[in-house]
């Protein structure tokens, strides 16, 4: 066996708290160990040149790479395999970065845990065998789940670009919020219009089909094929979609989560959302005093919103705009902590209403008591130290987005997952924002996280963009990790085809054992975990492998 | 297949470009710069996860070279833009980098030996970079690239001119720049005696110095001298050398043995060099007097020559204590460097008389520390450099009566000017046009010559007019000894045992070029083949014939070095042009101890220069007056697969493309102009940007925060410099200075245990996902966050003093810090207004590019698309989101 052992430092990330020269050192002289290496960055392409040239040179037919988590440069790596003529299964990545050099700061425990890291890696890729990908052919369709700015995006343009589009809304009309919006900030336009046209966009179009009033049932397959039952006016029916784009937006957080705001209590304590909505029927005195409070819902730890909402600075400054272009003698005064106005334009926006004359107080809010003559509010102000006491004709809440109400039915009904705020997870934050761990489902809009109208659009599009990149050529690879049947060790008690989720399993009457058909098999390991009698292994991941992994972490090896 | 241009190989335009690539398009990425990887490949880690930025984006960068559906091109950007239908004909300039791309395999060699050394933009002039540069070592292409800006204005004549090509250009700008152990480690990468060669070369590069045209030549020895003076050799270990098995020896130690022999240590060859006299140098060690170079000077070049492995044996005469064909047997190659030792005869009545001495032999027994008795009147008789010597010699040894006495005029004398000055400074008197025809003695000691008056006659095979003896003009003068130096032959008997050929004049005949003689593995070299010559030509020698000794023992076949260009001189187009646009500046002599004290004693004559007279002549150099590469080829001779190319020219292609995606991204506001924060004028105020590059492994101090190798302990972030900001033009927010506040603050935090972080702000920002949670766990981990912006920064005692009322308690505060860091807004990059206008291209009041929110990607041009910053501030997740979208407009429109 030749492995080559590679140690990325990740700058100074995995440097900082593992000695990376000891660990490669220390492999250096490992039996079996034919190459052992540090290396600033084994990502970039020098580092990769390393990789591959060492395959070549010293004829490796293991390859190690102790580095950041195996989910971030997964594909990059074994495409480096690959490109070097050795079988990508043949790669063994160890998380000494997440699993080690993140966690502690004493250089001599992470290095002593990087060293058996690596070690169970060695050990583990001893048992390692050359797979094949298979080849799954894939429907050029998309599910987009979420008729609101997003998955219209979404949906127009990946119906443009030829492909079956099967969008559903639960509710009975498209459009999300953004339908009910007057003037959406900055591009002033009217919610409605802009979606409108987008509805007589997609309406005309053959190959998309709208399934409003609607809810996801069941969800099944994998990347290429999903199975999706729908849950129509209609009745149930069933679809096949290649890849899925959840735009499920948010949900406008309850302020009678928080009793001391007094909403619903009196109706003079109203939402930016129903301002929006009832801006013109709002019964005010000549010179109306309006409060507007920022942040209510949002970086609240105490009701388990620590996040700014990104788009409440913005409605509230709408809303003192409204006020004073409709009222000019009004009294308007805004209580926030900061003043996040979100780019383009959102800085001069700011400027340009407290020049209207709206008042900006930097303030705690300490009580909301409604009284006869109107609201009167009791707060610091955070800035004079003072504490005041004012009257109001009308209150407004600029309200934040909680996540929307659907979000655990839908991550658990396509297994993924939701961050500490249950918003969608991003597969990275930074790089991926709209995909997820799994394979062809994507997130889009508001229901990762607040975000504003254009990059609702933004994220619809991008999405899709990539969904359709994925399925365009009408097929796809994916892992090889299924399970197969020692006939000798199998006594034939069908247990594993109970197990099995994919109905892969199949039972020979006459032999009395069973067999996988691997076309069906989808790689869970269930079967392999039932078996009493060990006859069903995991490809990749078989048994044997994974007692030595662990022997060798514990050194009991 | 479709085609698509991405301009800008940013986060935003490498998201583009892959996406577009994976929707089946076939994709152009220009970049400007060396590298992709934009703005986002500079930071050090990104906010909010803490991820090593490098890590996450450089996977990417390797995609986009990787991809076969995008061609990458890096110093390239759009010229003109022509729509034609739906289609745009697209003229891209595709800057020469120099450097061939398919040979260059990034190994780095090229970058220690450039000796330009230019600001890194990489690093945001936090740290240095050559000319020719790689940017950093994740870059993609990791290709290196030269900095060319301009053409040279002078023609390097000085490089020609020079036997061994030193690289003049280069050590002059070292100097010029004070960087003078990389001045001498340059010049030493040529000349293993630069001191010898600083005190006594005859500078033939002064002779033709294009400078020279305009003023004064460069004193290009003198520096050299300078250089040398400020490096301890001695301390200079040699580097670690692959030894080759072969046998080499060595016949003479002067300066052609021990060049040659220099060279083939470095190759690994073993080196044994013989010598008759006592000491190592030949000429250098026993003709050139102290007070020229000092003995010191030369054993210390001679001691490292030693220390490389060479073996040097002294008193072994080749021919008498061994002989050449034994060492022939022993050794697998002989070079034979035995120089010109023998003094040639007057062929007068009388030479052989007590008191008449040959000259050489008189150099060498004051060198050897011998006592020489001359008498009072001394007589030299002879116009070249050894005759110099013989008579400053002679004046320092006591004689008052110091005469030279040489046949033909001072125009024809080969002696260095500078030397004759000197001679005569020193008050020895030159009898020109004088011959010595007899020379008597009294009582058995020499008491007068009779000499003869001559006239110059017709030009003779040396060019030189000849000395004819005027009839009737003899007249005598009375000496008590005469020293003679009427040209050095050869002693080469012992070289024809073994059948080596020799010329008539008793010299050894070689290939010129090769040094190799007509017995195989025998090569010859210096004075011993060409007759008395310089010291440089000598080494020159010796070099070549190392050269071709290596192939020789390698077995290939001998390396002709490469053809001697001539030095040019400057055209009379030229010389007016640069007169008008350089000052006239005058030579800054080397300063030299006064007249008075040095005849009395051997001392050196010459001071060398002072640190900043050095820089200031050095300066003088044309080739060191432009910006960026000085041509002086160095690149080009460490390059071992020759990918350096300065010939390479810019190239303007045209292309049509069905769609055009933007993504220039974007520049970070300058705050010179804030004067109130003392940016460029105050020690350790930086930009945020810089302190990324700080903080980065790959920046300049490999990632550890260090003010002028300090590290700081207490830091001062302003927020807003240059957003929301009337003054400064720009009222909007930057959107991303606040995170990349709480980022720093939070590196610092991790990386400087107890440091002290104060934050200036207006309001916090932080919306994005787990920004607001990053922002708190910042403020938690203990960074001061203050409400208000500081009025004014000051030098305080102990460091920056940053005077802020906080608005939050109204308290006015004075806080001494070590380092602040301005987070400096956000710009349109740099060429934006120009990209946007060749292609009609509106922008916004700030010079954004203008796009409607609904279509965040669509500018007023249709099939033109825009991502990332250059619509305005984006962090990188909407960056990133920003590309997707631009790519879905692209595919829509080429699919209309």
């Amino acid at each position: 066996m030749k492995t080559g052992i590679f140690i990325c430092h990740c700058g100074h990330n995995i440097k900082h708290t593992v000695d990376v020269k000891k660990l490669s050192n220390f492999f250096k002289k490992y039996p079996g160990v034919t190459v052992s290496n540090d290396y600033p960055f084994v990502c970039s392409e020098p580092g990769q040149d390393m990789i591959s040239e060492s395959i070549e040179k010293q004829g490796l037919d293991r390859v190690i790479i102790a580095s950041c988590t195996p989910s971030l440069h997964g594909e990059l790596f074994k495409d480096l395999l690959k490109k070097s003529d050795l079988n990508p299964f043949l790669l063994r990545r160890v998380s000494i970065r997440e699993h080690c050099s993140w966690v502690g700061d004493d250089i001599e425990i992470n290095t002593e845990k990087a060293r058996r890291l690596i070690l169970a890696g060695l050990y583990s890729a001893a048992h390692y065998v050359p797979l094949e990908e298979k080849r799954v052919e894939v429907t050029k369709s998309a599910l987009i789940i979420g008729g609101g700015v997003s998955g219209l995006s979404a949906a127009d343009f990946l119906s443009k670009m030829g492909m079956q589009v099967y969008l559903v809304e639960k509710e009975a009309e498209l459009g999300g919020h953004v339908k009910n919006l007057k003037n959406i900030w900055p591009a002033r336009k009217d919610g409605k219009s802009i979606i409108d046209e987008m509805i007589e966009e997609l309406a005309g179009r053959e190959n998309v089909e709208i399934f409003a009033s609607t809810t996801i049932s069941g969800f099944e397959g994998f990347f290429g094929n999903y199975e999706v039952t729908l849950d129509t006016l209609e009745g149930e029916k069933k679809l096949t979609a290649g890849g899925v784009i959840i735009a499920i937006g948010f949900s406008p957080f309850d302020p009678r989560i928080k009793p001391e705001l007094q909403y619903g209590k009196d109706k003079r304590i109203i939402t930016t959302l129903e301002f929006e909505h009832n801006a013109d029927t709002l019964q005010l005195p000549e010179k109306p005093r309006v409060a507007i409070l920022h942040c209510v819902g949002s970086r609240d730890e105490q009701i388990g919103k620590p996040y700014c909402s990104r788009v409440c600075c913005i409605n509230a400054l709408r809303v003192g705009e409204a006020i004073k272009d409709k009222y000019k003698d009004s009294y308007v005064e805004s209580f926030y902590m900061d003043v996040r106005a979100h780019p383009r334009g959102g800085e001069e926006y700011f400027e340009d209403t407290q020049e209207k004359g709206v008042l900006f107080t930097r303030a705690n809010v300490a009580e909301i008591n409604p009284s006869l003559t109107g609201i009167v509010i009791r707060g610091e102000d955070t800035l004079f130290g003072e504490i005041f006491e004012r009257e109001f004709d009308l209150v407004v809440l600029s309200i934040g987005m909680s996540p929307p109400v659907d979000n655990k039915l839908t991550a658990s009904l396509l297994k993924i997952t939701l961050d500490k705020d249950k918003f969608f997870m991003e597969a990275h934050i930074k790089l991926r924002p709209f995909d997820t761990a799994v394979k062809g489902i994507f997130i889009a809009g508001s229901c990762s996280g607040p975000k504003d109208v254009e990059e609702s659009i933004n994220h619809g599009r991008a999405s899709a963009v990539k969904l359709f990149g994925f399925l365009n050529l009408g097929y796809a690879y994916v892992d090889p990790f299924i399970s197969y049947v020692d006939p000798k060790r199998c006594s034939g008690c069908r247990m594993c085809e109970q197990a099995c989720v994919a109905k892969a399993i199949k039972y020979d009457e006459e032999k009395r054992v069973v067999h996988v058909e691997e076309a069906a098999c989808m790689g869970c390991g269930l079967c392999n975990a039932t078996c009493p009698s060990s006859a069903i292994s995991l490809k990749g991941y078989i048994d044997c492998m994974i007692d030595d992994e662990i022997s060798a972490f514990m050194e009991a090896i | 297949m479709n085609k698509v241009l991405v301009v800008g190989g940013g986060i935003g335009g490498i998201t583009a470009a892959l996406e577009l690539a994976s929707c089946g398009v076939s994709v152009t990425m220009l970049e400007e710069g060396p590298s992709i990887g934009g703005r986002m490949i500079q930071l050090d880690k990104t906010f909010p996860t803490l991820d090593c930025s490098t890590c996450t984006l450089s996977p990417k960068m390797v995609e986009v070279a990787l991809n076969h559906n995008i061609e990458l091109l890096s110093w390239a950007k759009p010229m003109a833009v022509k729509k034609a239908g739906q289609k745009f004909q697209v003229t891209i300039l595709k800057k020469s980098r120099y450097v061939d791309i398919m040979k260059c395999t990034a190994c780095g060699s090229c970058f220690p030996g450039c000796p330009v050394v230019m600001k890194s933009e990489f690093n945001m002039g936090t740290g240095p970079r050559k000319a020719i540069y790689i940017p950093f070592p994740q870059a993609i292409p990791n290709k290196a690239s030269i900095d060319k800006r301009e053409d040279r204005p002078c023609k390097a004549a000085c490089v020609d001119a020079c036997p061994i090509h030193t690289n003049v250009l280069g050590y002059l700008k070292h100097i010029s720049e004070g960087r003078f152990t990389d001045a001498y480690m340059l010049i030493r990468a040529t000349n293993p005696f630069p001191s010898v060669c600083g005190r006594v070369c005859y500078a033939p590069c002064e002779q033709v110095c294009n400078r020279g045209q305009l003023d004064d030549p460069l004193a290009i020895r003198d520096l050299k001298r300078f250089a040398v003076d400020r490096f301890d050799l001695d301390s200079l270990e040699p580097s670690q050398i692959q030894k080759t098995e072969k046998k080499v020896a060595v016949i003479g130690a002067g300066p052609a043995g021990l060049a040659c022999a220099h060279d083939l240590a470095v190759e690994g060859h073993e080196v044994t060099v013989f010598e008759v006299l006592p000491e190592p140098g030949g000429m250098l060690r026993y003709a050139i007097p102290e007070y020229r170079l000092p003995k010191e000077e030369l054993r210390k070049e001679i001691r490292y020559i030693e220390r490389l492995g060479v073996t040097i044996r002294c008193g072994i005469e080749v021919g008498n204590d061994v002989t050449l064909d034994a060492i022939k047997n022993d050794y697998d190659a002989v070079f034979v460097g035995t120089g010109a030792p023998k003094g040639l005869l007057l062929d007068v009545e009388g030479e052989n008389l007590p008191g008449v001495m040959d000259g050489l032999k008189f150099l060498r027994a004051v060198n050897s520390g011998e006592s020489v008795e001359t008498g009072k009147s001394v007589a030299i008789i002879g116009g070249g450099n050894t005759a110099i010597d013989c008579a400053r010699t002679v004046r320092r040894l006591g004689s008052e009566n110091v005469k030279v006495i040489y046949r033909r005029t001072r125009d024809e004398m080969p002696a260095a000017h500078e030397e004759i000055e000197a001679l005569l400074q020193e008050g020895i008197e030159i009898q020109f046009l004088t011959t010595p025809v007899c020379f008597y003695a009294d009582n058995g000691k020499l008491s007068r010559m009779e000499c003869i008056r001559m006239k110059l006659g017709e030009p003779d095979a040396s060019g030189r007019r000849r000395p004819v003896p005027v009839e009737n003009s003899e007249f005598s003068i009375s000496v008590d000894s005469v020293i003679t130096s009427l040209g050095q032959a050869t002693q080469t008997s012992f070289v024809e045992e073994i059948g080596v050929l020799l010329a008539k004049n008793g010299t050894i005949e070689v290939n010129p070029l090769t040094g190799l003689t007509n017995v195989e593995g025998i090569f010859a070299g210096g004075d011993v083949s060409t007759g008395p010559a310089y010291v440089v030509d000598a080494i020159a020698a010796g070099q070549r014939a190392a050269l071709s000794i290596s192939c020789y023992l390698k077995n290939e076949p001998a390396t002709m070095t490469k053809a001697v260009k001539k030095p040019e001189r400057l055209t009379e187009d030229e010389v007016v042009d640069l007169t008008a646009k350089i000052p006239r500046v005058g030579r800054i002599h080397m300063p030299e101890i006064s007249v008075k004290e040095r005849v009395t004693n051997f001392g050196e004559v010459a001071i060398g220069y002072s640190p900043e007279d050095a820089m200031a002549e050095a300066s003088r150099c044309l080739a060191g007056h432009i910006e960026g590469c000085i041509q002086c080829g160095e690149c080009e001779k460490l390059c071992e697969v020759r990918a350096v190319d300065h010939t390479m020219r810019d190239e303007i292609v045209d292309i049509e493309y069905d769609s055009i995606v933007l993504a220039p991204g974007f520049d970070l506001y300058d705050p010179t102009e804030k004067r109130e924060y003392g940016y460029g004028t105050l020690e350790g105020v930086i930009t945020g940007i810089e302190f990324e590059r700080i903080c980065s492994v790959t920046g300049p101090t490999g990632g550890d925060i260090l003010l002028n190798g300090k590290t700081p302990r207490r830091f001062y972030f302003i927020q807003c410099v240059g957003s929301r900001d009337r003054q400064s033009g720009a009222r909007f927010c930057s959107r991303v200075c606040c995170m990349y506040t709480a980022k720093h603050a939070s590196i610092v935090k991790d990386r400087i245990k107890g440091a002290e972080i104060y934050v200036s702000y207006i309001d916090v920002r932080a919306y994005g996902k787990g920004y607001e949670e990053f922002y708190k766990s910042t403020q938690e981990s203990g960074t001061f966050y203050i409400r208000g912006i500081p009025g004014e920064i000051t030098k305080g005692e102990n460091g920056l003093l940053v005077r802020v009322e906080n608005m939050l308690s109204g308290e006015m505060r004075e806080i001494e810090v070590d380092i602040v860091i301005l987070a400096t807004g956000v710009r349109p990059r740099k060429g934006t207004e120009e990209l946007c206008n060749i292609m009609s291209i509106e922008r916004d009041e700030y010079g954004f590019i203008k796009v409607d929110s609904i279509t965040p990607s669509r500018t007023n041009v249709a099939g033109i698309f825009v991502c990332g910053m250059a619509s305005g501030p984006k962090d990188v997740p909407d960056t990133v989101a920003s590309g997707g979208e631009a790519a879905s407009r692209c595919m829509e429109y080429i699919n209309q």
